[in-house]
């Protein structure tokens, strides 16, 4: 039973559990727990992985530079380019993040009962 | 939500619906016919005043961003990029310039709706596939096969869905840029009235700029692209 058991594990169990449905009317929508959950990791993960691989981009034209300085204006113009079209994917979850908030879940009055 | 139209949409949206049926005329379009009359009175009074050995600001501007687009299109299309540049100069300018509406209070943005974004990529690959089929004819399409005949079945459909996902990607990124930007810019206008929002106003200015220079880049990419199959 090494980690790998363990890890697994814990993953089917919080992947596995059932979502309790309290005894409700048929045409309310209850799926705000879900939506909250997805929208938020959602967004989390694409902005994390973003980060990791923009890091490795600048990281990598930061060293074209410094070893080569007279062409510093192209390497920064390619390391724009490719941070732009990295950055596209973490936008389009954070699309798919807004779709699904505010869809089915985005009022505003919520926040003003709460406040 | 509800979405935050324009004053000049506000101020006419009765007569819009009365005329010509509710819905019909959207916010985002009365903003792109602002974006053109403005086009319209700008380029013409400025350009009286520009003078070859004293410059102005504006012309200084102008100049500026076309430079820019003709140094890229040399580095990218290599020969006769010049032509290129006189259909993407224009596109940037409408761009750039719907981008930057929003931070005029009274106007919104009109990349902020998917029709806008959707119909400059759709303009984008028209413009590529075009450029491809005048220069090379009909040995255009067999760049989509490949180098081995035999591989054709297999190759057609990749090469196919690869150049429909480029007005697409076009299209969405743009979008969820900008649309993303102002949504949460007004949320956090919301939430914390003072002085967090000013973060939002030259980072808002800085993601324009670089959306703009994101698709004519990639326009011209998509040009040389379809250029170099051939001679």
């Amino acid at each position: 039973m090494n980690k790998r058991h363990v890890l697994l594990a814990a993953t089917l169990v919080l992947l596995l559990t059932p979502n309790l449905a309290y005894a409700q009317d048929a045409n309310v929508f209850t799926g705000y727990q879900a939506i909250a959950i997805a929208a938020g990791f959602g967004m989390a993960i694409a902005a994390a992985v973003c980060g990791y691989a923009q890091s490795k981009a600048i990281a990598a034209a930061l060293e074209g530079i410094a070893r080569n300085p007279s062409a510093a204006g192209a390497i920064r113009g390619a390391m724009i380019f490719g941070l732009v079209l990295i950055e596209s994917l973490a936008i389009y979850a954070l699309l798919v993040a807004i779709l699904l908030i505010f869809m089915f879940a985005g009022n505003l009055d919520l926040i003003a009962a709460a406040v | 939500m509800e979405h935050e139209v324009s004053a000049i949409y506000n101020w006419l949206y009765p007569w819009f619906d009365h005329t010509f049926g509710t819905g019909f005329i959207t916010d985002q379009a009365v903003m792109a016919w602002f974006l053109v009359l403005l086009s319209l009175v700008i380029f013409p009074v400025f350009s009286r005043r520009f003078s070859l050995y004293e410059p102005g600001a504006a012309q200084q501007m102008l100049e500026f961003g076309v430079g820019s687009i003709n140094t890229m299109c040399d580095a990218f299309i290599g020969e006769h990029a010049r032509k290129y540049a006189k259909v993407l100069g224009p596109m940037a300018f409408f761009i750039v310039t719907a981008n930057l509406l929003a931070f005029f209070p009274g106007f919104q943005p009109p990349t902020a709706d998917l029709n806008t974004t959707a119909a400059l990529g759709l303009t984008a690959f028209l413009i590529y596939n075009f450029v491809g089929i005048r220069a090379q004819g009909f040995t255009y399409v067999k760049q989509f096969t490949g180098d081995i005949p035999a591989m054709m079945p297999l190759m057609l459909p990749i090469e196919i869905l690869s150049h429909l996902s480029r007005p697409t990607s076009l299209a969405i990124r743009l979008f969820g840029n900008i649309f993303a930007e102002h949504t949460i810019a007004g949320v956090f206008f919301i939430l914390i009235p003072i002085g967090l929002p000013v973060v939002f106003g030259p980072l808002g200015v800085f993601v324009s700029f670089m959306q703009t220079f994101v698709f004519i880049m990639l326009s011209m990419i998509y040009i040389a692209g379809a250029l170099e199959h051939g001679h």
